[in-house]
């Protein structure tokens, strides 16, 4: 099984007593006691995790750290491509719904990493949205006063390596 | 007497007023807004009654129709919980006008306590500490020198009329005075459109220390001892403590004495928190007083024994404080921690969502002040508070430990909580050694911002089982097995500011 976990392909190949995540080999162990509770043992060490989905994520706690895992969404083709696109793209959303307090850039504005891009309300806080790679502003979708779901593409950024 | 009570709040601190009120015997009734129909406090009241849209300007913040709303179920009392008008003296003002009871103190004393420049003129002339400096702005450069060299560098150049650090310049030494006072004064402008600035004394790694105050309407009033709130997150309290650990007997005694002088000063009633800054080398300054029940109260009930929410309407009754300063103790150590919908990997950016999957952590001396449950939404308008974590121990290394294990017992599954940030905090050297201040969270950022790589392949690991092993059938196509590379990438938004 592939999963994908902070910009990672990560593989998991569990094979009765064995696992391997990550190109490392453990020794493995499992119980589960329902859907939601497991206790997995790596190489004698114990950790009691658990496990919930929603229509996006698979979520996993151990011990008071949180692991988010994106689902696969059918109407993206590969993750190849989506990898491939977001090296020479980057697209611009809000973490949350919210309202727009500003844009920040103009229509093919060069931008740095780091830049910030837009600046959005949610839960009475501004939060800035930034670049994080080098390039140009090649979208803007939205303007300051607009209310925005969590899936609008705000701003696109396209790609261009500085010299 | 009290005999049903609106209370006119959300989230936990309105179910931990509820809880107190249903152990008194009086009736209640909860408010919501439309995203909030089915939240935690909705469900616990005896009534609750719908006042408006979702934004708090509409619902929570609407004066009339929360007034309305009490007088139209019979209430005599509304109790305003902390946050949205809890101490907005125009709303309180409206309570008492309108018939009933404001559980508070009086209007007045809120108007002269909101007052930066009042409040602080009300305490100089009680003979409490101010931060020394400037009483009003200036444009005079040789003003501001004869300042700096009277209350002695760092010094602090600030906005009149600013906040969240704009216009605010901390300046080491004479050399640098002027070019910080021109710069503060621009940027002033251009923020705040004024150019009203001043100066105070810089506090180094101050510690936030309040004291808790009970006042009667028959001039009693007690200090009920301190809480230390420095550990914050862009300007916010995160972990509270009580006793803190820089305080002695004698110095712990005299911020009491202080606390009650301002408050007598400002002729406050009801409960209170007056705050406190202390340096390093034990002197402390007044900072403002909050005029409500405080999100942290609860370390002070856990190491006092007394009920603060029921102590409140008990005053509000017209009743004289049940106990005097000598018969108050405090016992052990209690420590709180703020559970938030937040990110704390990512600049504590607040979350909302479902709460897909819930444990409350349970065991001797914890306590779960929750305003969720397993299946509640996380609305993305309010403060994204869902719960507090309040533990008790004999001792300080006690309550840590016992926090420490309740932490890693609170599932929390569906939306972002700051729950390791927290247990990393709690075991830095620097914590377990007292030496805490207001920018420990700053200063340690190194330390505390490393995620624990360890837990990892245990995360990957229970993944793959859940799948492999699910009963339930699955939510969508993308999971199964079959289809190659089921998962995608978290979202890039974080993916971009992460990499500032």
């Amino acid at each position: 099984m592939e999963i994908l976990y902070k910009n990672k392909l990560i593989e998991i190949v569990i094979n009765e007593s064995k696992a391997t995540i990550d190109s490392q080999n453990f020794n493995f162990s499992y119980e589960k006691f329902n859907d939601n509770i497991f206790k997995i043992n790596l190489n004698g060490i114990t950790k009691l995790c658990y496990v919930a989905e929603d229509a996006q994520s698979i979520y996993v706690f151990v011990e008071g750290e949180q692991f988010t895992f994106e689902k696969y969404r059918e109407e993206t083709a590969s993750i190849e491509a989506l990898q491939a696109e977001s090296k020479d793209k980057e697209v611009i959303k809000p973490p949350m719904p919210g309202s727009v307090v500003k844009v920040l850039v103009e229509l093919n504005q060069k931008v740095g990493e780091g830049e910030p891009i837009v600046i959005i309300e949610a839960m009475k806080m501004e939060i800035t949205l930034y670049s994080s790679i080098d390039g140009v502003v090649s979208e803007i979708n939205v303007q300051a006063g607009e209310q925005v779901d969590s899936d609008k593409v705000l701003v696109v950024i396209k790609s261009e390596p500085t010299t | 007497m009290i005999k049903k009570i609106l209370v006119a709040n959300r989230s936990e601190i309105a179910c931990r007023v509820i809880n107190a009120c249903r152990e008194l015997g009086i009736s209640t009734v909860a408010i919501y807004s439309d995203i909030d129909r089915s939240a935690s406090h909705v469900m616990l009241a005896d009534e609750a009654i719908y006042i408006g849209e979702s934004p708090p300007l509409k619902s929570y913040l609407n004066m009339d129709i929360i007034i309305e709303s009490a007088l139209k179920t019979g209430c005599d009392a509304i109790h305003p919980g902390y946050g949205f008008l809890s101490e907005r003296a125009e709303f309180n003002r409206k309570v008492r006008q309108s018939g009933l009871i404001f559980i508070g103190s009086s209007p007045e004393s809120m108007e002269l306590l909101g007052s930066k420049v009042h409040s602080r003129t009300t305490m100089v002339n009680s003979n409490v500490p101010v931060i020394p400096g400037m009483q009003t702005s200036s444009k005079d450069i040789n003003e501001f020198k004869a300042y700096a060299d009277k209350v002695g560098y760092p010094v602090l150049i600030k906005a009149s009329d600013g906040g969240g650090g704009k216009g605010m310049r901390i300046v080491q030494k004479p050399s640098e005075l002027e070019d910080a006072v021109d710069s503060a004064m621009r940027e002033s402008i251009s923020a705040f459109k004024s150019d009203a600035i001043y100066l105070e004394k810089y506090i180094e790694s101050p510690r936030h220390i309040e004291f808790q105050v009970a006042a009667d309407s028959y001039g009693n009033v007690v200090y009920i001892f301190e809480r230390e709130c420095s550990i914050q997150r862009r300007h916010q309290k995160i972990i509270e403590e009580t006793p803190s650990v820089a305080l002695s007997p004698e110095l712990r005694k005299k911020m009491g004495e202080t606390a009650v002088r301002a408050i007598k000063a400002a002729g406050y009633t009801n409960l209170g928190t007056v705050e406190f800054l202390l340096d390093r080398d034990g002197n402390f300054y007044f900072l403002e007083v909050n005029a409500r029940i405080q999100v942290e109260h609860p370390i002070t009930e856990l190491t006092t024994g007394i009920d603060l929410v029921k102590l409140q309407i008990h005053i509000a009754n017209g009743a004289t404080l049940p106990f005097k300063q000598e018969d108050l103790r405090q016992n052990g150590h209690a420590i709180e921690c703020r559970i938030y919908a937040e990110d704390s990997e990512n600049n504590f950016l607040p979350s909302s969502g479902k709460i897909i999957y819930l444990c409350e952590p349970v065991g001797p001396g914890i306590r779960y002040d929750s305003g969720i449950y397993q299946g509640a939404e996380v609305p993305i308008f309010y403060d994204p508070i869902l719960a507090k974590l309040i533990v008790w121990g004999a001792t300080r290394e006690e309550a840590r430990k016992r926090m420490i294990n309740a932490l890693k017992n609170n599932v929390i599954l569906g939306v972002k909580t700051p729950i390791s940030f927290l247990i990393r905090v709690l075991e830095h050297p620097e914590w377990i050694a007292g030496n805490t201040y207001t920018n420990f969270i700053e200063n340690l950022s190194a330390d505390l911002f490393t995620s624990n790589k360890e837990f990892r392949p245990f995360a990957l690991a229970a993944a793959e089982r859940y799948l492999a092993t699910k009963t339930r059938p699955t939510s969508s196509i993308g999971t199964k097995e079959t289809i190659p590379s089921p998962w995608q990438v978290l979202g890039k938004w974080e993916i971009a500011s992460n990499k500032k």
